[in-house]
This record gives structure tokens, sequence and C-alpha cells, in this order.
């Protein structure tokens, strides 16, 4: 009887712990998940997190499984928080890069076209950061054949920013740049479909033409160029410094 | 009793845990007394939540300044080595003997300029590097932040921004550096962002393009004097079979034939001279709108002005090493150092090639080399007191012709038309375009404005 009582406790706890999750923060409870080992109980993007979280929720209090048994919320959901997570561990001190390295690439290896849809959006959001928004593209870019349609969203994509003057040491200078360097990793993947027989001239002579942004017009141009001629010159461009 | 309470209380931590959304804060979050503590021994934080600083709470000002400059202390690098221009090798390997030897303070202000992220007072000399709240907005990257403190770090040796001349930023006041060359803070920005992205130890791979692109980006933009990276410095060919091309490290391209035997590289163009004075030059960078404007210089301005009769038959125009020449027929009319002054040299025979010292091997750079059609070579050597010699000299390029220095090695086409590239004294061909032959070969021009010109329709000039 004794342990029956215990056992009630025990679930009804878990159950409230479980409702009122789902009810405040349901992107930081995801199920396991073969896709993202190492997954576990995730952070929301970083400006969900309250400024002074209690003491008690500091160092050594994550608790693994302890909510393992909630319902798997939506691909695009469980997407966003991996990326979440990954982003906070890339600045982490003392975090395995290996590790990071094969995290990502079994997350990207295993992106779904609802997840992709997700990706892309993520990419685009200046709600997110910028860690989690290269990681996005970054993600799709892995597997540029099955992605392209993401990848052109997310190249092409409008931003006052690109186009106005902005002050150094300022945060839109940061934005600005940031949103070039996003859409030029999308025009990099984008150009290895040149060299594999994939053309994507149109879209680059498209870009180029009407791009407000001196960078991305000409690494438009080259993605052009290289789709006129069979090779990745964006990708050589981006590595050759 | 006890069971129960053991239960109760993993509940309820449970539940606060799923409420706050921050349970996956894992204890690794928590950055290195030790090395606090050494960040303190040499730097003076004044951020508004010092006082109570909890190192495992990312989430403070705190925090993200001695997260940053936790990475300026600890980043460490490989062996590999950087080319000039994004490395100007402003900075040490060890960036945090860099950054404390010009920072003593950094301290949050509660105002700011708008939108400013962190600033210095030029002038003053006084070590502080002034934190603006946008610095700690969530989207900005660890490696950003670090990136920042170094550019800041930079304007204490006294180098100021001016006005932006070119791009995004034209006209607008204290927002760019006048070149990469000059190593100040914009130089910090592209070589700390290099040598993250090429060197870093520890650094994934998704950070590292991000890092690497993000350098591009600034290289591109923030200077007035466009980078000169060495990709895109290309040079033209036309092969065997009449096909126009072109070579970078980016790779070979199919473009344009060009007409006429001298094409002459100039900045980010080709001039092409026609062999029939009835045609006009043109400027040829395979954009038509370049082409209904060329800037090509006062020389090749007035050729088109003059009558036909009068039009010279221009083989080459230089300027390399201390000599601008224009070589006209039997005629070479050079400049030293700049100089206004003229001075004329009539060779008294038909000139069919001009090289400068460099591209034949040799170190002067007071003088071109010509060869007439026996190819005989004499050195036309100018001095300051605008006077000319003549005399003819061995030919070290023997068979060989159109010489181009490329990334600093010299190309040639031999006899048989096959591109060779010059190792410790001995010719090769040159591997990446080894299996064609060619009958031109120009100097190296820049082919940025190729892919930038948004005017341009280049499909209508690629073959």
């Amino acid at each position: 009887m004794k342990n029956a009582w215990f056992g009630l406790l025990l679930l009804s706890f878990f159950v409230i712990a479980l409702i009122v999750t789902v009810i405040h923060n349901p992107v930081s409870v995801r199920a396991p998940d073969s896709q993202t080992p190492g997954s576990q109980l995730l952070l929301p993007p970083q400006d969900e997190v309250p400024a002074n979280p209690p003491l008690l929720l500091a160092a050594g209090s994550r608790a693994p499984g302890a909510i393992a048994l909630a319902v798997a919320p939506p691909p695009s959901l469980e997407i966003e928080s991996a990326v979440a997570q990954l982003a906070i561990d890339f600045e982490l001190p003392g975090h395995d890069v290996s590790d990071l390295d094969r995290r990502i690439d079994v997350l990207a290896a295993g992106v779904s076209p609802r997840e992709a849809a997700k990706l892309a959006q993520i990419a685009q959001s200046s709600a997110h950061s910028h860690n989690e928004r290269f990681l996005a593209t970054s993600l799709l870019a892995q597997q540029p054949a099955k992605f392209h349609a993401e990848l052109e969203q997310i190249a092409k994509a409008d931003s006052p920013l690109l186009s106005q003057q902005v002050a150094p040491h300022s945060l839109s200078e940061m934005q600005r740049h940031f949103e070039e360097a996003n859409r030029v990793a999308a025009l990099g993947a984008l150009d290895t479909l040149n060299a594999k027989g994939k053309d994507e001239e149109q879209f680059f002579a498209e870009l180029k033409a009407s791009s407000k942004n001196p960078l991305i017009r000409k690494v438009a141009g080259m993605g052009y160029v290289g789709a006129q001629n069979g090779t990745a010159l964006i990708q050589r461009y981006i590595n050759a410094k | 009793m006890g069971k129960i309470s053991a239960v109760l209380l993993a509940g309820v931590v449970t539940v606060v845990t799923a409420v706050s959304g921050v349970n996956a804060l894992a204890s690794n979050a928590c950055l290195d007394s030790g090395l606090i503590q050494q960040i303190q021994s040499k730097v003076n934080l004044k951020t508004k939540d010092f006082n109570g600083f909890d190192a495992c709470q990312p989430n403070t000002n705190t925090y993200k300044i001695y997260q940053a400059l936790s990475l300026v202390r600890t980043i460490q690098f490989d062996a590999s080595s950087l080319a000039k221009p994004f490395n100007q090798d402003i900075l040490p390997n060890d960036f945090w003997t860099y950054f404390t030897g010009r920072v003593t303070t950094v301290q949050d202000e509660a105002t700011c300029p708008t939108n400013v992220l962190a600033f210095v007072y030029g002038g003053r000399n006084d070590g502080i590097v002034h934190l603006c709240p946008d610095l700690y907005k969530n989207e900005i990257t660890l490696f950003e932040r670090a990136e920042t403190m170094l550019h800041e770090a930079r304007h204490f040796e006294g180098y100021a921004h001016v006005t932006c001349s070119r791009g995004p930023r034209n006209g607008q006041s204290g927002a760019c550096d006048d070149s990469v060359g000059e190593v100040g803070s914009y130089a910090v920005t592209v070589e700390t962002l290099t040598k993250m992205a090429i060197s870093m130890k520890d650094l994934a791979s998704t950070q590292r393009t991000m890092v690497k692109v993000l350098a591009l980006t600034y290289a591109n933009e923030v200077f007035n004097e466009p980078i000169r990276a060495r990709d895109l410095s290309a040079f033209y060919l036309i092969t065997d079979d009449n096909r126009g091309m072109i070579y970078s490290d980016l790779g070979a391209v199919q473009v344009a034939t060009l007409s006429g035997s001298h094409l002459i590289s100039r900045g980010s163009a080709l001039a092409v001279f026609p062999d029939d004075k009835s045609d006009a030059y043109t400027a040829n960078v395979f954009s038509p709108s370049l082409q209904a404007s060329p800037a090509m210089g006062s020389f090749s301005a007035k050729y088109n002005a003059m009558p036909q009769a009068s039009r010279p038959s221009v083989i080459d125009i230089m300027n390399l090493g201390y000599v601008t020449a224009s070589v006209t027929g039997t005629q070479v009319q050079a400049s030293l150092r700049g100089s206004a002054d003229k001075i004329n040299a009539n060779t008294q025979f038909e000139i069919k090639a001009a090289y400068s010292g460099e591209e034949i091997g040799r170190p002067d750079q007071d003088s071109i080399y010509v060869v007439d059609n026996q190819n005989s070579m004499y050195r036309i050597q100018f001095t300051s007191g605008n006077q000319a010699s003549i005399n003819q000299v061995e030919n070290p390029l023997g068979n060989m012709t159109q010489v181009a220095i490329f990334n600093d090695s010299r190309l040639a086409l031999d006899s048989n038309g096959t591109l060779v590239s010059e190792a410790n004294g001995s010719w090769t061909p040159f591997a990446p375009l080894a299996s064609t032959h060619f009958t031109k070969l120009t100097r190296p021009f820049l082919w940025d404005q190729y892919f930038e010109d948004a005017s341009a329709d280049i499909s209508s000039t690629l073959k």
C-alpha cells in the first residue's frame, strides 16, 4: 500500500511537470531522438531564458530523462530545439569540437522536408541568435540538392540591413555582416550544385540582377559564371582566404 | 517519511525546472575560475552586474564579457600559414598580450549613441573600452564580442576611421579605413576573423565557416581601397582553337574571345588595341556596361580621338616597378617613380614585346626590356635626369613570350603554346592548364568587376 502511494505521488508530479512544461515552454521538451545523439532537455532560444533564473537551477541541476515521458513535439519544434541547444553548446567553455561536428552531421543527415522548412525560417529570423541562424543554414547546406529551394529562399531574402548605411561598432553593422554571411553561405552551398551538373544558373542570374547588396551581387555573379562553366567558384572564393 | 520528502523534493525540482525552461544549463557552462582570476589580474571589469557575478550564469553582462575575454586569453592557433591581404600580421598569436598591452578596463555604459556596441575615446589613450547595452544582445556571438574587443584595442594605437568613398557606406563619415594595408582597426577585425577561421584550434566546422564568411563580408565593405585578394587576380588567355578564357585561383572559366594582338591588363579591365587602326580600342571586362564608359587612363582616352593615320601601333602600356610607360612602334615614353616628366626613347627598330625587369627575372625596377622581331632583347634604362639608355642584353626568355607574374610566380607561353611556370629556375607546364595550348596570355588584372557590375548582362559576352 505504501509503495502504491509512493508510485501515485511520483506519477502525479511527473504529470504536473509535463503539463506545466508543455503550457509554458513546449519547445524545451523533446523525446529521445535518434537523429540527435545526446539529445536531452533542451534550452529554448536564449532570449526566452529569464535573466535571473533561480539559484536552484544553476550548475548541476540538469535532470536527464526527467520528463522523457513527454509526447514527441512536432518535428519543426524538435529541430528548433536541437538548433538552439547546439548554438549554446558552441560557446560552452571547453566544448568538445569533434562531438559538436558529429552531432551537426547526424542532425543534418536526418533533416526532413518539414524540418527543412523550419530551418529556413530560423535562418531568416532575427528572433534567433546568429549562431542558431547560421547553424540552420549549415544544416540545409549539407544537402544542397535536396534543399535547394530553402537555400535559395535564404539567399534571396531581402532585408533593409543589406543596403542601409551602418556605423562602425554598431549592432546594425554586426547584423548586416551576419545577414551577408548567412546568404553567402547559402549561395556557397547552391554553388556546389554547379559542379554536380544541377544548374542554378537562372537563380544566380536573377539574384545578381536584383540584389541591392554589392557582395551578394558579386557572389551571385560568381555562382552564375560557375553555373556557366560547371564549376564551384563560390566555394573556392570562400576557401581561398 | 524520509522517502516521501525525497520524492516531494524531486518532484518540486522537476516542476520548477520544467517551468523555467533553463534545465539544460549544464555544469560545463561555468567559466573557469582560474581563468577569471587571470583576466581580473590584467583587466578591470566594470560591468553593471559585476557584484554577485555567477560564473555559471551565462545571461549576465559580466559572464558574457568574461567569456569573450576568456576566448581572447586562451585562443590557440595551429601552424597554418596565412597570407596577405586578409592577414596583415598585426596581431601576435597571443591575442591576450596584444589586448592587455592596450586595454586596462572594460566598462558598461548605461547610455550610448544609438545602436553602438562599444567605443573608445579617440586621443585619450586611457585604456578604457566602453561597452553598450546592445553588445549583450543574445543574437551576437562570442566571436563577434571577442572581435569587437580587439578592434577597439587597435584604436588605442592611434588608428581612427575615415569617411567611406565606395560601397554601401559611401559618404559615411568615420565608417571605413583607407586600406587593409594601413593596418587599422578594421584590418584587425578581418585578421582576427581570418585567423580564427583558418587556424584556430578547437573550432567546430560550422563556426569556422561562419567566421570565414564574416571576414569576407568585412573585407569587401570597410576599406576604401578594395582588398586585393589573390583569388580575384586573374589573367586572360586565348586557346589555340580561339576560345577566350579567364584563369584565377577560383579556376578557369570560358569567356568571350577578344580580337586584337595587344591585350593590355589595366587594373580591373583589359584594353584591346586593334591591329587595324580603323577600329577603335575597347576596354573589356566582359561587361557591356563598362565597355560603354571605359576609364583606361589618359593615353587610351586620347587614342580613339586621333585621326586614323595618326594612331600609334600600341604594343604595351606598363605600370610596373618604378616605370610607367607606353610602348608604341619604335617609341617608348616613360615616367619614373610617378614623376610628371616624360622620358622618350627611340629604339630605331619595331618593338615586338615589352617586359618589366621582374618579368624577365631581373631585379631592376628602373628599366623596361623590349624585344625586336628577331627576338633580340634590349634594356631601356631610365634615370632621374630624364635620360634613357638602350643596350642589347641576353634574352633570358629564349623562345618564351607573353610573361605574367601571377601569385608571385612567373608564367609564360613557350614556343608550343604551352603555359609554363617557373619554380627554382626551371620552367614546367602550369599544371591546372597543362592540357591546353594557347596563343595569348595577358598580365593579371582584377576581375571583381566581372562579378560585381549589377547592370551587366554577362551572359551576352560569355561564349
